[in-house]
């Protein structure tokens, strides 16, 4: 990333016009990041509104989780909002669609990860759509499969398991 | 870094974000990680918008959502109250996505035992429990007596099926009858055939016998589950024209109602073929309206009249619902006017009774009917279907649970799902 050309958190770049803001991650790395972008998460939109110095200092994301949550960002802001129902808007959705899908293909750690920073940040789609994508990965698969994939212990002790199975014996078949 | 690292343990991931995790899970899924770990199941258990536990408290009402694909049916709770719709407190709707053939392709036929009975576009029946996705497949429609295929003479491709009249007297098809068979297309035969069905037990217990009410002359013919075929049941000429079933759980016999107000028990307990017995005797001699037959909670045996009305655009209503006790001894019914604190529940499912209590928007002495004409549903996939709450008292219909996202197809249906397992 570029260094932030910036001495409020907010300064103007290249030769656009448009407002950038500057990120810094938990460790210290710095992203600069125009600011409709930025201003998806509703954290950082109330940082930028209440002003600072040396860029938004953001102490519960690292920079590898930031990074993957700017892209989401920059991609989502990016995109225009054509007239709808007309094919372009059809394709911007297709685009932005697969955008996603592929954003998601990462392990249960960084997916964890980017729940909890989409939480903190308050990005509402990215947090839909992490979500959403461990949903499809807990689908048709049983309470011990389930448990398997996410590296969970079963603490249930067997009295409490007994009574579990029978509350609704058919779903765990 | 610290976040890395704790993301390798998702029972540490906080309890709201099981919540917003949990809450992407439709019902099948949901219950099930709900048994993975303790915190998971705390969260569960702690936010009201997540717990399907009310779905198994009261009735549901099953139907197709426009705001969702055509594989998912959607679960509309009873249990909560009409004031809940519109806050996010609970949630009401739960949507399952079903196994194929396509949600939107079936008609659906009956509900019994928490189980869907539908027919798929080839007119193949299908039992399908909406929350735990457990589907299974009945004997193919080609097994039954009255029916034939037609055949692409080339191809093989199935063309429709032609159904025959049947002289159930002599066990055989018709042979004095003008009209001897009719041709139907796949997608349309399951109109005719499937008039009324209903299960002895839950399917998934293995041990379950399926009555159907089929045409022509709304005969009976039944399949155990893992039966090969279906077998036509036949041998006297009043064996016809019935019109609804149940199983009674309390005498092990089915009980079919004919048109005409005759009532008939079918014992499946011996070895060799089923025993019909008539243990009512009909209280008019022509068959001018619908009937239902349900068991009171007290016991009684009740059968509802329903009279059709055809409105000023062509669609069939219903004009008047008459609930009447059978009394068996001296061979009577008497109107009844008070449900005694109960709702009752019509449509094509298996009819039933709830006490009001179960659920704040029941009121008493009302009859909650879907839509079931299947005569008029057979040329009028579409149309509207009506979900009304009829007041005995009052002798009103009002509509019930109205909701922009509810499809007329395929016709919405009264459930109490189950997800039991027995045996």
């Amino acid at each position: 990333m570029a260094a932030a050309d910036s001495c409020d958190g907010i300064s103007t770049s290249g030769g656009g016009w448009e407002k950038t803001v500057t990120l810094v991650s938990s460790d210290d790395a710095r992203f600069e990041v125009r600011e409709a972008a930025a201003s998806l998460s509703q954290t950082v939109r109330r940082m930028i509104r209440a002003g600072g110095d040396g860029g938004i200092p953001l102490p519960k994301v690292d920079a590898r989780t930031l990074s993957t949550v700017l892209e989401y960002c920059n991609k989502h802001a990016a995109v225009p909002a054509p007239a709808p129902e007309s094919s372009s808007a059809e394709a911007a959705a297709v685009d932005l669609e697969w955008f996603d899908k592929e954003l998601m293909h990462v392990d249960l750690a960084t997916l964890c990860s980017l729940i909890r920073a989409a939480d903190y940040l308050e990005v509402a789609g990215l947090l839909d759509l992490t979500c959403k994508t461990v949903a499809d990965m807990i689908k048709s698969k049983t309470a011990e499969e389930i448990r398997q994939m996410f590296g969970i212990q079963n603490d249930f002790t067997p009295e409490e398991e007994e009574q579990l199975s029978r509350e609704n014996a058919g779903v765990f078949e | 870094m610290e976040q890395a690292v704790a993301g390798r343990d998702w029972s540490q991931l906080p309890a709201d974000l099981v919540v917003l995790v949990l809450g992407a899970l439709e019902v099948p899924e949901l219950l099930r990680s709900a048994a993975v770990c303790r915190s998971w199941r705390a969260a569960y258990k702690l936010d009201p918008r997540l717990d399907a536990t009310p779905l198994f408290r009261g009735p549901c009402l099953l139907y197709s959502s426009a705001d969702r694909d055509a594989d998912v049916a959607t679960l509309r709770s009873l249990s909560e109250s009409a004031a809940a719709d519109h806050t996010t407190s609970t949630r009401r709707r739960h949507h399952v996505t079903l196994p194929a053939p396509s949600f939107r392709g079936r008609y659906v036929v009956g509900s019994s035992h928490g189980w869907l009975i539908t027919a798929d576009e080839q007119s193949e029946l299908f039992l399908v429990n909406p929350v735990t996705r457990a589907q299974i497949a009945l004997p193919p429609v080609k097994t039954m007596r009255s029916l034939n295929l037609r055949l692409a003479r080339s191809s093989k491709a199935l063309q429709g099926y032609f159904l025959h009249y049947m002289d159930v007297a002599a066990g055989c098809r018709n042979s004095h009858m003008y009209d001897l068979r009719e041709f139907y297309d796949p997608n349309e035969a399951r109109f005719l055939l499937y008039r009324r069905v209903a299960l002895s037990a839950d399917p998934s217990s293995g041990n379950c016998i399926v009555l159907i009410i089929h045409c022509f002359q709304e005969q009976l013919s039944f399949a155990r589950i893992g039966d090969a075929e279906w077998t036509w049941i036949h041998g006297e000429e009043h064996f016809c024209h019935y019109q609804d079933l149940f199983y009674n759980d309390k005498d092990s016999l089915f009980y079919a109602l004919r048109g005409t107000g005759e009532v008939h028990t079918i014992d499946f307990s011996g070895s060799s073929s089923p025993v019909v017995k008539i243990i009512f005797k009909k209280v008019v001699n022509y068959i001018d309206n619908y009937k239902y037959l349900v068991r009171a909670p007290r016991g009684d045996l009740i059968q509802v009249w329903r009279d059709d009305d055809v409105v000023d655009n062509g669609e069939w209503v219903t004009k008047k619902l008459v609930v009447y006790k059978m009394d068996l001894v001296h061979q009577k019914v008497a109107e009844v006017k008070d449900l005694q604190g109960y709702a009752l529940f019509l449509g094509f499912n298996t009819s039933f009774f709830l006490p009001v209590a179960c659920s704040p928007m029941l009121k008493a002495n009302c009859i909650y009917h879907t839509d079931d004409n299947t005569e008029y549903i057979g040329g009028h996939k579409f149309s509207r279907r009506h979900i009304v709450a009829f007041s005995l008292d009052e002798n009103v219909f009002a509509e019930f649970l109205p909701c922009d996202s509810r499809l007329n197809w395929p016709p919405p249906i009264w459930i109490r799902p189950s997800c039991e397992w027995v045996g």
